[in-house]
């Protein structure tokens, strides 16, 4: 009981936190998680595919790839995480001063 | 800390806009002037050169970019902003003007890519470093009810940034030679070499600002960061807000900034094939008649807030994208002038060149023209048609023509039969359409002030004061040199994949900014913080 009665109060206080609103956070915060890894299997894909294919644009060189599956791989790592955290409801009720950073 | 007065702010904004100004167009004119660059320094055929180039190409945008963030962030973080982004316009300039000094592949041969990469990287460094400094610098300068409008400046200096270079290099070609511009030490150099002019001022400036008073309230308490990285990135609680800033609205408003302008003037250029010089005419107009509202957008989000105004330029981006380019695609078609107007017959033959390469087939009698050149007018629009002839001769011009096939005279021919497979470019647009075309690509950028106008202030209010360069610069230049630079990149490989789409390449910034869309909509928060001094 103790328990419901906490989980209200912080349901009132977070402006944006609870209800209809929270839920879809919530469950888009999988699909973001979801996301992360498709993106990578496609930048792979197509980086197998259009090496080496015979053409002379810069899809067709490895170095442009390597470069952007490098820096591609963090920021879906990054887009795991910030999904991660938006299934956790922590973006529920954002910092209004920097004492909450 | 009580904010600048009004003079003072407008001498900072100034002093501020200016470097950083500065520093887009020396990131520009190396893309701008990358045709000529690697004929000079990346020649064909050679491949070291060749890894060279796309080295420099793809580097210096993706990699040292956001690494440039991360140094420069945690200098200024560190040792303020006043001397980290003095420091990037040394840097900058400096390259920049050493570029167009290093002599070509074929007097110092691999030394000059070699030379021109370093350089291109340390641009990208420099450029990483210096936007997020000066719009700490101004905003924390700034009154709270104000810190949009203020800020807005710097937002208008990439765009500035973009004009200047396009202007500088159409007044230097317009005044020379297309052999003087390209040649090795030719005008291609002079807008590097005005770089060293224009930091010089922008220098003897910066040099006379005083810290921001944010920071140095931070270093007089002796409350700076220690560890900015870790502390912006390490974190939780800060990390959570700088994936946010860049999923919910910098990733968006990359796409939407290079589509409204990098990627109209290569598809006006490439797809549509408008002649080279009112391309820029267009861009131009479009530019110099956009860039007020970059104000009028940070000024408007100091009273509505920053969210909705950046989220509407991104869903504007995705709506209306398809139907903008269709409309240059289909209003400048040559091919659909000469079908529609009876070939030709309501047209005017300007000129007609026979650029060599003719065979002639002794066997057949034909002789076949590989390079017809012919300009044409219809209604005050011009084009050229390349294509090939081949030719039915009458009787005793064989032998003439088998002698010298290029100078014949098509009138000694009985008949000639034109490629059914012309080529069109260098599409001159009439009044009429020139100005529907300036207008439409003016549409974009608006997109683009929207989402990028009010975004330094948002920025600025998302992190605290002591971590605050490092926090934002990384997103920022994740969002706009990997999402936005990688315009082309995957437009290119859409278009190669999809070949029956002229438009596919746009899927890419329409997706970008529909995800970051639904982020921004759902995660972000409209509310302007009043309070940048903790």
């Amino acid at each position: 009981m103790e328990k419901i009665k906490k989980s209200a109060e912080s349901f009132k206080a977070s402006p944006s936190g609870g209800g209809l609103e929270g839920a879809v956070k919530k469950i888009m915060g999988l699909i973001w998680m979801l996301l992360a890894p498709v993106i990578i299997f496609f930048l792979v894909k197509s980086a197998v595919h259009n090496i080496g294919s015979g053409g002379t644009k810069d899809i067709n060189q490895p170095v442009p790839w390597v470069i952007i599956i490098t820096i591609f791989t963090p920021i879906a790592i990054g887009l795991m995480i910030f999904g991660y955290y938006a299934m956790k409801g922590e973006y529920d009720h954002l910092p209004e001063s920097s004492e909450e950073l | 800390m009580a904010a600048a007065t009004e003079k003072g702010i407008g001498k900072i904004i100034f002093s501020s806009s200016l470097g950083t100004l500065i520093e887009w167009y020396d990131f520009y004119i190396f893309g701008m002037l990358a045709k000529t660059i690697s004929v000079q320094f990346f020649p064909e055929g050679n491949a070291t050169a060749a890894l060279l180039s796309t080295l420099a190409i793809f580097a210096a945008g993706f990699l040292v970019r956001p690494f440039g963030a991360l140094v420069f962030g945690r200098l200024g973080d560190l040792v303020g902003r006043k001397y980290t982004f003095l420091l990037t316009l040394v840097l900058m300039g400096g390259s920049t003007f050493l570029i167009g000094m290093v002599p070509g592949y074929k007097t110092i041969g691999i030394a000059a890519p070699l030379l021109v990469l370093l350089l291109r990287l340390i641009q990208g460094l420099a450029l990483g470093g210096e936007y997020g400094g000066a719009a700490t610098y101004v905003a924390e300068h700034a009154p709270p009810n104000r810190r949009g409008y203020f800020t807005a400046w710097i937002q208008t200096t990439a765009t500035l940034g973009l004009f200047v270079a396009l202007g500088i290099i159409l007044l230097i070609k317009t005044n020379m030679s297309d052999a003087a511009f390209t040649a090795e030490w030719g005008g291609w150099r002079y807008p590097f070499w005005i770089s060293i002019l224009l930091v010089g001022v922008s220098i003897y400036i910066r040099l006379k600002m005083s810290e921001s008073p944010l920071y140095a309230a931070l270093k007089t308490a002796g409350t700076t960061s220690v560890n900015p990285i870790k502390e912006s990135f390490g974190h939780r609680a800060n990390f959570k807000m700088v994936l946010l800033a860049l999923f919910g609205a910098v990733m968006g408003q990359g796409v939407i900034w290079y589509t409204g302008q990098f990627y109209a003037q290569s598809f006006l250029e490439n797809v549509v094939k408008i002649e080279f010089m009112q391309n820029r005419e267009i861009l131009l107009w479009a530019i110099g008649l956009a860039t007020p509202f970059f104000l009028f957008f940070g000024w408007l989000s100091d009273k509505i807030g920053r969210k909705w105004i950046m989220l509407t330029g991104m869903l504007l981006g995705v709506i209306f994208y398809r139907p903008i380019f269709g409309t240059l695609l289909r209003d400048a078609n040559a091919k659909e002038w000469v079908e529609e107007h009876d070939k030709k017959s309501e047209m005017s033959l300007i000129e007609s060149t026979i650029k060599g390469d003719t065979t002639f087939n002794v066997k057949t009698g034909l002789l076949i023209i590989n390079n017809v050149d012919e300009q044409w007018e219809f209604e005050e629009n011009k084009f050229i048609e390349k294509r090939k002839d081949t030719l039915i001769p009458a009787e005793g011009v064989i032998a003439s023509a088998s002698t010298n096939p290029a100078g014949s005279s098509t009138d000694f021919f009985l008949q000639v039969i034109p490629d059914s497979k012309p080529f069109y470019s260098n599409i001159e647009l009439n009044n009429t359409l020139k100005w529907k075309f300036i207008f439409l690509v003016w549409v974009m950028i608006i997109f683009v002030t929207m989402a990028y106008g009010p975004i330094a202030a948002f920025l600025v209010e998302l992190f605290p004061t002591k971590i605050r360069y490092t926090s934002m610069s990384l997103p920022y230049h994740i969002g706009n040199g990997v999402f936005g630079g990688l315009v082309p990149f995957i437009a290119t490989l859409l278009a190669t994949t999809f070949t029956n789409d002229p438009l596919v390449g746009l899927w890419y910034p329409i997706a970008v900014a529909a995800l970051c869309f639904i982020i921004g909509a759902l995660y972000l928060s409209n509310k302007i913080d009043k309070d940048v001094n903790d």
